[in-house]
């Protein structure tokens, strides 16, 4: 491995990882009305994660993955419970206006959209969390 | 006042009460904690003293079954809620002043409230399911009590016997109260009594009794359920006094009589009932003599009572329910003043065995003045209120149709016990002159008084027993149709056969006490016997059970991943082909999807790479051709139409040989490849599982049962949640509960799989149960 520590996969990490980044949230964003959403954008984003640390263990995320998730379900729960506030049913899906983005158009903004939010955080802090307890796990076990 | 905040409040109470703690002190905490029970008694007491009028409430809760959340307060109720309420105050008092200093007193308030809030709820609630619920609130939450210093393995084995037993017998009870429903169509307790003919011709009626009494009697621990509660003493004294004396125990006497109208109206109610009560009277008052630990005497002397409340319940007259009734008051008087009493001499000296203690008349007056009236009161000595519920108590017995003399000896015999009891534990440890057990501080008043307070009751009012019978007695006799002239309360009954007996059993008694010592030959057989016991039965079953499951866990978990996948894919695609052979011929073996040349390429590839998989020499080579495998499939999810899926495919099957390959870098070389028998297993299986699979796929697409939801969803897509990606309108919108379950299984399994693989919190909850151990240790020696 010692070798690919300071060879083509780190220049590689360097420049991919902050694309992932931002296509992870584009993935999200466009979710709704294309291929997308909060799973596969958070699933993106996980994997850039695990991909820095793969090439370099120091660079672990320094928040707690699982309060992520934590939050990551408040929110998805939060965007249920609005409708309840405003004498709705549970779930009950509530819009609001539109903005314009770059690349991806008009966005109409909701509850919906706070859930996928939600489940983005959700996937990413889970999928990320259970790669790096593995890859910790076998660091330990062979170095 | 509305009703339902007799159990609201305590509630509101429990959530306060941590801060309360933390801002005031435990001793502060307990006093103004105690204000909130103190309220209710006194709302209980004005009630009474007005005469009011049955009060109820209710709620629509499951009205499709006819469940309702229904309270009513007849004068029955109310005799039991005041005493339940009253006594629980000053436990809190009590509780705060006893616990003072350790660390987890917070935790006891809340669960003391808790149940206090869930003991109410039993006696008050007039729906049999809600009845049910909050009985096993009772059971939980003096499982957790019991279980109160968790550090020690025989607190949490005392508890966890405690659950199991009242478990059980809860479960009957559920059972029991589903089948009263059941035939007489009512879920309210009140409305039963009207259907007691009914009842009684039911097909249903005896194994609805015995369900009902099997949860009775393992609640008031009647012989043979008995032994769970001198297990139980396990837990801090001032819960012993409450929940194992006082209320929680005598929960099953109180269901006992408000079913009593209903469920009595054969004489199977007595055949079975009485014998019960008579035995666990007659078993707890003979082991109670033999226990040197103050509180397990205390312990099997409740059993002793619980046995003559069900007894007297069983009798089934109108004299003997009123004599039962007021023996329950006059019994959460003197015993929960013993408790406390018990319970202050162990806080003060350190022990609580009666050898050990002598003379603490001196360093603690008002004790023993607690200590000896309360006693007085066991003993039956006039003019205490415990003489007036004896003389009822002989009164009944002498009153039944059939075998009174036997049934007035064994009487005399357990109340003699009683006798001695009370001088072993309220009178020797104050007389005499300072023993080995020195006092190593003085209680505070929070120690003392409430014992005192309890004790002084069951003096003073002993002296105006027309007043108790008016305000509280004979209206509770009255909420079950009987007359209140029937047994008029009063301390001087004149020279009757009953006094004689009276008399007798102080003397008997007193010979008891004195010649106990004596008595050891009884004791020793008793052990003798032991292994017979219901305790050894229980245990023996318990050992049994855990024994089979170690078994079953260590032949089913092997360890090796090999077994796990193939006992799990053979068994579930050996299901799928036998359920799916049933359908041979229902549908056409043609396919009806097009398979074009891209999708036919797709196919090769996966065919080859599946190949290549099983071929390969090396793990990382086998990993690769998997996730060809993988890739393949989510070429063909693009093929028919379905970006979403194929993009989450790619994703998961990039991470998971990403992961792989690192893992398989650090791993040696494959250095044996299966043999050939074990690779014909392996395929023999593989194979059932693609064809059990393939033949779902291929019945799914041709067999359609309901029209499909699809076009619908596509439809209603765009136009009601503005999203053209029909996919993830499902997920976060149609389908969103479906998601949040989803989301939180993951974040659940996440949570596990950290846990299993960094076992460090097992660490952590060590040093917790030691830094516990050492406060308890340094501050508490004895709870």
């Amino acid at each position: 491995m010692n070798d690919l520590h300071h060879s083509i996969l780190p220049a590689a990490v360097r420049l991919v990882v902050p694309v992932q980044c931002a296509f992870s949230v584009y993935l999200l964003l466009r979710g709704h009305n294309l291929p997308g959403g909060g799973f596969i954008g958070g699933l993106v984003l996980a994997s850039a994660l695990v991909l820095r640390v793969m090439v370099d263990p120091k660079r672990a995320p320094r928040f707690d993955l699982i309060a992520l998730s934590g939050i990551g379900l408040l929110t998805a729960l939060a965007s249920a419970m609005m409708p309840v506030l405003v004498g709705r049913t549970f779930f009950t899906g509530l819009w609001g206006g539109e903005i314009w983005l770059p690349t991806l158009g008009t966005l109409k903004l909701g509850t919906p959209l706070l859930f996928d939010i939600g489940v983005f955080l959700v996937v990413t802090g889970v999928a990320s969390k259970l790669l790096l307890v593995l890859l910790a796990q076998t660091r330990k076990a062979h170095d | 006042m509305e009703l339902y905040w007799i159990i609201a409040a305590p509630l509101l109470a429990a959530l306060l009460a941590p801060s309360l703690v933390k801002a005031a002190g435990a001793r502060a905490a307990g006093v103004i904690l105690a204000m909130v029970p103190f309220l209710i008694a006194g709302w209980l007491l004005s009630q009474a003293l007005a005469d009011g009028p049955v009060r109820e409430w209710s709620h629509a809760w499951l009205p499709s079954m006819g469940i309702e959340l229904a309270l009513r307060v007849s004068g029955f109720e109310r005799l039991f809620l005041f005493l339940v309420s009253f006594i629980g105050g000053l436990i809190l008092i009590y509780g705060g002043a006893y616990l003072n200093g350790d660390a987890k007193v917070g935790r006891f308030f809340v669960i003391v409230l808790f149940f206090m809030a869930a003991m109410l709820g039993v006696i008050a609630a007039d729906d049999l399911i809600l009845t049910f619920v909050f009985w096993e609130l009772t059971s939980l939450t003096s499982f957790l009590l019991v279980g109160y210093k968790f550090y020690d393995p025989a607190a949490r084995k005392a508890a966890l016997m405690a659950l199991l037993v009242t478990g059980a017998g809860g479960l009957a009870l559920l059972g029991g109260l589903i089948l009263l429903t059941q035939i007489t169509g009512e879920t309210r307790i009140s409305a039963l009594a009207a259907h007691s003919t009914t009842i009684a011709e039911s097909p249903l009626f005896v194994p609805a009794l015995l369900l009902v009494l099997a949860g009775v009697f393992t609640k008031s621990a009647q012989v043979p359920f008995h032994f769970w509660l001198p297990g139980a003493m396990a837990a801090p004294t001032p819960v012993s006094a409450y929940l194992h004396s006082a209320t929680m125990v005598k929960a099953g006497v109180i269901l006992l009589a408000k079913l009593w109208p209903a469920m009595s109206q054969t004489e199977l109610w007595g055949w079975i009932v009485i014998p019960f009560g008579a035995l666990t009277m007659i078993t707890g008052a003979a082991m109670a003599v033999f226990q040197t630990d103050l509180k397990r005497l205390l312990a099997y002397s409740t059993v002793s009572v619980l046995g003559v409340l069900v007894m007297l319940l069983g009798f089934g007259n109108a004299f003997s329910f009123k004599t039962a009734m007021f023996l329950a008051l006059v019994h959460g008087f003197y015993k929960g003043a013993l408790f406390m009493v018990a319970g202050t001499v162990d806080h003060a000296t350190g022990t609580r065995d009666v050898r050990s203690l002598s003379g603490l008349r001196q360093s603690m007056p008002w004790l023993a003045f607690a200590a000896v009236a309360a006693a007085l009161s066991m003993s039956g000595v006039p003019p205490t209120l415990g003489f007036i519920s004896k003389e009822l108590l002989y009164e009944a017995k002498l009153s039944l149709p059939i075998a009174r003399h036997a049934v007035a000896a064994l009487g005399v015999l357990a109340n003699s016990l009683a006798v001695a009891i009370a001088l072993i534990v309220g009178v020797w440890p104050f007389l005499g002159v300072p023993g080995h057990a020195t006092i190593r501080h003085k209680p505070g008043w929070g120690l003392v008084m409430p014992p005192v307070l309890l004790a002084s009751l069951g003096l003073g009012l002993g002296l105006v027993p027309k007043w108790l019978d008016q305000v509280w007695i004979s209206p509770a006799a009255a909420a079950f149709g009987i007359d209140p002239k029937f047994a008029k309360l009063t301390l001087w009954h004149g020279f009757t056969p009953v006094l004689a007996l009276s008399v007798a059993t102080l003397v008997l008694g007193v010979v008891i006490f004195v010649i106990r010592g004596k008595l050891s030959f009884a004791n020793r057989l008793m052990e003798k016997i032991s292994c017979f016991t219901p305790t050894s039965i229980y245990q023996a079953g318990l050992d049994g059970l855990l024994r089979i499951a170690g078994f079953l866990t260590g032949w089913i978990q092997q360890g090796q991943l090999r077994v796990y996948i193939r006992v799990t894919l053979f068994a579930a695609s050996g299901l799928i082909l036998y359920a799916i052979a049933q359908s041979v011929g229902k549908f056409p073996l043609t396919s009806r999807v097009p398979l074009g040349f891209f999708e036919t390429m797709v196919v090769v590839l996966m065919s080859v790479s599946a190949i290549a998989a099983v071929r390969a020499r090396s793990r990382l080579a086998a990993i690769l051709c998997l996730g060809g495998v993988g890739y393949s499939v989510s070429f063909l999810f693009v093929a028919y139409g379905a970006p979403d899926l194929a993009i989450t495919q790619l994703l998961v099957e990039t991470l998971t040989v990403v992961l792989f390959s690192f893992v398989i870098l650090r791993l040696p070389q494959i250095r044996s490849i299966s043999t050939a028998s074990t690779r014909r297993w392996d395929a023999l299986v593989a194979a059932m599982a693609g064809l059990a699979m393939t033949w779902v796929v291929w019945k799914s697409v041709h067999v359609q049962v309901h029209d499909p939801i699809s076009p619908g969803l596509v439809e209603r897509s765009a136009t009601e949640a503005f999203g053209r990606n029909v996919v993830n309108v499902i997920l976060v919108d149609f389908r969103a509960l479906d998601t949040l379950g989803e989301i939180l299984v993951l974040s659940l399994a996440c949570l596990g799989v950290t846990a299993l693989l960094f076992r460090k919190r097992k660490l952590r909850v060590t040093e917790e149960a030691l830094s516990e151990q050492a406060t308890a240790r340094g501050q508490r020696p004895q709870l």
